[in-house]
């Protein structure tokens, strides 16, 4: 059943993996910064917004050993080719495979979050935007997932 | 009622019998296959998967969450504050020593950190506790000013918060023992915290001061008053007047300098 093509509904007169690839190259621009500063060995600049500094500097910014951000870009890279593959087969399967990655992206996100607010006590703005497209992205495969026609069984 | 039979076009009453029939077979089909479990749509088998995949992550981070640092993950300093050296706040020794001693340093210095731990005990030993020389410790508080969390000052208001409590040498001599690289997190707020712990100092006023930034500003303006002076290397040792920039070597070069120093005082 999910690879069965099903021409997808337009949202907002375009095919919607468009809007979902969108925001996976913001995540991935955003994922992609982060990942060279910290790799470098330097903390991101966060301009007048301070947190960022500590964030990156915080030992929970770090998952065996590599910046979160890395796998940040691990996944936009993942969600990307999904919404692109979607946007160019239609198979119905590839929009659940973006659904269901952000939103463990979502997860992870959400416990990362609480960290900076509520561990480390600094918030980096950053990492929020990256956050905040990954549940734009999330909410958008929720969305269309709901507005598209489903394919029969078979 | 007659049924068609091949060869005689069907009657509108057949039409009408045959598509009964179609009906009820379908019907009938669809009775007897079982209703799709919701359980079973792929949307509730992707959102489960990844509920799953989130949940194990987390669980990955949580178990492997880092947990603030004790007074046991510490190294204590190598020496203790002889009973013969008085310590008044930032000054330790007699207050008319002939011979003063003023150590301009960070504690995220690597050279600071070898002069307190190594030339530092001996001159305590030897010039202090007998009353020939004071020191002073003045902050230049420079290696970690282009972060964010500046660990120098950070390092130094946590000492001056210390100096209110009548424990600067001891957190001197803690944060010295405990130094761990520049802008590394040696510093970081809950270590400084378990250092004042193992220092000795009453946490609740060590917090109240140091979140009151206070220290922090002082710390600053001595930095730049030294900056002022000239003083923009560490350690900068003022000796009566004469300044030393860098550690001197060994303290046999160091003791020869107080021994002059002390032999030309008035």
């Amino acid at each position: 059943m999910i690879t069965r093509r099903v021409p997808a509904r337009p949202l907002l007169g375009i095919h919607p993996a468009i809007i979902l690839a969108v925001l996976d190259v913001i995540g991935l621009l955003v994922a992609g910064y982060l990942s060279v500063v910290e790799l470098s060995g330097d903390v991101p600049s966060c301009g007048i917004i301070s947190g960022c500094e500590e964030v990156a500097r915080s030992p929970y910014n770090n998952f065996f050993g590599i910046p979160v951000a890395v796998f940040g870009v691990v996944l936009s890279v993942a969600l990307l080719s999904l919404a692109l593959a979607w946007w160019k087969t239609d198979i119905y399967g590839l929009l659940l495979g973006h659904y269901a990655l952000s939103l463990v992206g979502v997860i992870f996100d959400g416990w990362f979050l609480y960290v900076q607010v509520f561990v480390i006590t600094k918030v980096c703005i950053w990492c929020v935007t990256y956050e905040v497209s990954l549940l734009l992205r999330f909410l958008i495969a929720l969305i269309v997932y709901y507005r598209q026609p489903k394919p029969e069984p078979a | 009622m007659s049924r068609a039979t091949p060869g005689t076009p069907p009657t509108r009453q057949d039409r009408r019998r045959l598509e009964l029939e179609q009906r009820r077979e379908q019907r009938r089909s669809a009775r007897e296959k079982p209703a799709a479990s919701p359980l079973r749509s792929p949307m509730v088998l992707f959102t489960a998967g990844a509920l799953i995949v989130g949940a194990v992550i987390v669980g990955i981070m949580l178990l492997g969450r880092p947990v603030p640092p004790s007074v046991a993950d510490l190294l204590p300093p190598g020496h203790e504050i002889p009973a013969g050296a008085v310590a008044n706040g930032r000054t330790l020794g007699a207050a008319d020593a002939k011979v003063t001693v003023e150590i301009w340093s960070d504690f995220q210095c690597p050279a600071c950190m070898n002069f307190a731990t190594e030339l530092e005990p001996l001159t305590i030993s030897g010039y202090v506790a007998t009353g020939k020389v004071k020191l002073v410790y003045r902050d230049a508080a420079f290696q970690g000013q282009r972060y964010e969390y500046d660990e120098s000052t950070e390092a130094a208001a946590a000492a001056r918060c210390a100096a209110d409590q009548g424990l600067f040498w001891q957190m001197h001599n803690w944060l010295f023992a405990n130094w761990n690289g520049e802008n590394e997190g040696a510093f970081a707020a809950d270590r400084l915290r378990a250092i004042a712990t193992a220092a000795g100092l009453n946490l609740t006023t060590y917090d109240s001061c140091m979140a009151s930034g206070d220290q922090q500003t002082a710390v600053g303006n001595e930095t730049a008053s030294g900056l002022a002076a000239g003083i923009n290397q560490t350690p900068t040792l003022i000796i009566n007047g004469a300044k030393i920039v860098g550690s001197p070597n060994n303290f046999a070069d160091f003791a020869m300098i107080l021994d002059q120093a002390y032999a030309a005082a008035p």
